[in-house]
């Protein structure tokens, strides 16, 4: 067996040992099945035990680090806590949206919503007095309108400070030369950012089936990466450029706040650019498992409990295997310009067929016009974060040019969103 | 070759661009907005040749979407804006407009608020350089045919012991008809007014949401306002308005508009004709 063969199988059976312990299967059943699925694929006794004991690892690992991660404090109970804001604060239309990490001798996290002003940061040090409640979702648990004080600001995350505010500072540029729904839905494209969303328009993009595009999918990380390392590779010798990328897109991830659709883009990305720079094969099996292993070695819990990563992968895999047969059989050709739609078609047709079962059993709710919305949406949107990309840049340098620029931009802003909203009507 | 039609396409913008301003011009009557904030105030006043005045802005970003709604997608620049008095849900979303459009010019009273989200505000128009401008009793904002008259507060209402009774409150004249922007005032403010000027007018912003504590019979019976605008968000939890002040308002015989049940009420001026265009 191949070296790249082992490594593929090792973080497979991991993987399925995770899920097994994340579902809740019992651990000799895991293991019975670990070992007749090794069996057949590699009829080699060494190997069967290798792959039942990584397995094991798998399901040992997941259970570690569900102990590890145990919450510690009151609910239901009026307290006074202090902690760090951990991620970047949603400042939404109605409220404010901070996820908290709590201190000593408190543990674990929690949301809380407050006032929209004063402004919070990421990384101020809270003191919070108020009751934490169950989250209705399962997901953090709340703390709605506490009193708040701020008593610092934690140390050691400059680094990350700083990303935020690079990327502040760009969605401020959309500001203040679009609209304010242009603006939210082109922050949306470009860095994910959903605080502004109204309810209305939430609901529409849910219903029209076009939320991915606003989810910072692999999609809008590799549009990114693609014309970052095009721009890149005119200024710069390509040697650097490699290295520039190397930087960027983890710098990007950071920057968004590192959701796990992100971060396997990213990851994915990275293995993609080595690949290249070492004229190796791309492998797509092995990137995407190892993509998986390497996100769940942080954190096993992602597989079964993270929506956003079993869409992601969800969604790759349909486009990478179920797309070349639909290809094949319907004999759509790459680079026919104009006629790009096919592949949008069929593309959209095979991620919608692979994440369909997720997202019923998620959501509950399955949208019948995502095919023709993103038909008609998919092809301009390289183009909108292009041109919005340019916007913010130019914001920098002059407030006109960004101003004329960000009109052109609002053309294909206005399109997106009227197509948004016509496919979220009920048509019967 | 590959960028031809993009540049081609930016040029066709830019084109557009210009063009609409030369030939759509500005308009020569005046619009106050009553804008659909939720619980807060937010009015915008546009006097003949577009000039913009922002009194308040409501409790958050709502204001921005409003604001986008009445004013063209291009337009990011706000001559005027005025704060009434350093409350949340009247500033709370100046936090946002001052963050996105070019402001001429911040009017106030000079009463600080006291609150963490106060001096939020406070230090972001310092970072902005906005010139601050303190207003009182007797000053004025003119231009051409159109003037704001500065009523209250004087000395004593700036620093009384209840905050809203040292509302900045403004008369507008102007295209004929008379405006009260009133803030939070209540019966002090009130009666002050009915004492020093004279008080009649066309159109009323109905003072603190329809709180009980405003629009006193005698202040309204002086005023007589044809028409009374409420801004209130639907189901607020302090039951404004209340019964007590619309069946005040009806007993000077003012048509009633409120911002939770019309959206955004616009008010259309010209030469002493009002047209009403409410949202809902």
């Amino acid at each position: 067996m191949h070296l790249h063969d082992k490594a593929f199988y090792v973080a497979l059976f991991f993987i399925i040992g995770v899920a097994a312990a994340g579902l809740g299967v019992n651990v000799w059943l895991t293991l019975f099945a670990a070992t007749v699925a090794s069996f057949v694929a590699i009829r080699s006794k060494i190997f069967v035990a290798l792959f039942v004991g990584i397995t094991f690892l798998g399901f040992f690992y997941f259970n570690f680090y569900t102990v590890a991660q145990n919450e510690n404090f009151p609910v239901g109970e009026k307290i006074e806590f202090e902690g760090v804001v951990y991620s970047q604060p949603k400042h939404g239309l109605k409220s404010q949206e901070l996820n908290v990490e709590l201190e000593d001798p408190l543990k674990g996290t929690v949301r809380v919503y407050t006032e929209p002003l004063p402004r919070f940061q990421y990384g101020d040090r809270l003191k919070i007095a108020g009751t934490i409640t169950e989250s209705p979702s399962g997901r953090l648990n709340i703390v709605s309108f506490p009193r708040i004080e701020r008593v610092g600001v934690a140390e050691s995350r400059a680094v990350k400070k700083k990303l935020f505010e690079l990327k502040d500072s760009m969605v401020q540029n959309l500001n203040s030369v679009l609209s304010p729904q242009h603006a939210s839905l082109m922050s949306g494209l470009l860095f994910g950012e959903r605080a502004e969303f109204s309810d209305e328009f939430e609901d529409a993009m849910q219903k029209s089936g076009t939320t991915h595009i606003v989810a910072l999918s692999g999609y809008n990380v590799a549009i990114i990466g693609i014309t970052l390392s095009t721009a890149l590779s005119y200024f710069i010798k390509r040697k650097y450029a490699f290295y520039a990328s190397l930087v960027a897109i983890p710098a990007f991830v950071v920057m968004t706040g590192a959701e796990a659709s992100v971060v396997r883009a990213g990851i994915m990305g990275i293995i993609m650019l080595l690949a290249e720079r070492q004229s190796r094969i791309y492998s797509f099996r092995n990137a995407v498992t190892l993509t998986a292993f390497i996100m769940l070695l942080f954190n096993p819990r992602l597989l079964v409990f993270d929506t956003g990563f079993q869409l992601s992968f969800a969604a790759l895999l349909g486009i990478v295997y179920i797309y070349p047969l639909l290809k094949k059989r319907f004999k759509i050709e790459e680079n026919e310009g104009v006629m790009g739609w096919k592949r949008n078609l069929f593309q959209t047709f095979s991620a919608q067929v692979a994440v369909a079962p997720i997202v019923l059993t998620s959501f509950g709710y399955f949208s019948p016009t995502a095919l023709f919305s993103n038909v008609l949406i998919l092809e301009f949107i390289p183009v909108t974060m292009l041109l919005g990309f340019m916007t913010a840049t130019l914001g920098f340098i002059s407030y006109g040019l960004s101003l004329v620029l960000g009109w052109v931009t609002s053309v294909f802003l206005g399109y997106e969103i009227f197509i948004i909203n016509l496919f979220s009507l009920n048509w019967f | 070759m590959k960028y031809s039609s993009l540049i081609f396409l930016v040029l066709i913008g830019f084109n557009i661009f210009i063009w609409y301003y030369v030939v759509s011009g500005a308009h020569d009557d005046l619009n106050i907005y009553f804008l659909d904030v939720g619980q807060g105030d937010s009015e915008l006043v546009v006097l003949p040749d577009d000039i913009k005045v922002l009194i308040d802005g409501g409790p958050g970003k709502g204001v921005l979407f409003e604001l986008s709604e009445v004013l063209p997608k291009t337009d990011k620049y706000i001559d005027l804006i005025v704060m009434t008095h350093a409350q949340l849900d009247h500033f709370g979303g100046l936090y946002d407009v001052v963050n996105r459009y070019k402001v001429g010019a911040f009017v106030t009273t000079g009463r600080d608020g006291e609150s963490e989200a106060w001096n939020d505000f406070a230090k972001l128009l310092k970072e902005k350089e906005i010139p601050v401008i303190l207003v009182g009793a007797g000053d004025v904002v003119k231009y051409k045919d159109s003037i704001f008259l500065v009523l209250s507060p004087n000395e004593e209402f700036l620093n009384n012991k209840e905050i809203n009774e040292s509302s900045l409150i403004l008369k507008l004249e102007s295209e004929g008809a008379s405006a009260l922007f009133t803030g939070d005032m209540g019966f002090e403010t009130e009666n002050f007014l009915v004492d020093s000027y004279d008080m009649d007018i066309d159109i009323l912003k109905v003072p603190h949401h329809g709180s009980r504590f405003s629009s006193g019979l005698k202040f309204l019976a002086e005023a007589m306002p044809r028409i009374s605008v409420i801004e209130v968000g639907s189901n607020n939890r302090f039951g404004h308005p209340t019964e007590a002040v619309l069946s005040r308002l009806k007993s000077v015989g003012s048509s009633i508009y409120r911002t939770d049940k019309n959206g955004t009420v616009h008010l259309e001026i010209n030469d002493g004709i009002v047209s009403i265009l409410a949202e809902k």
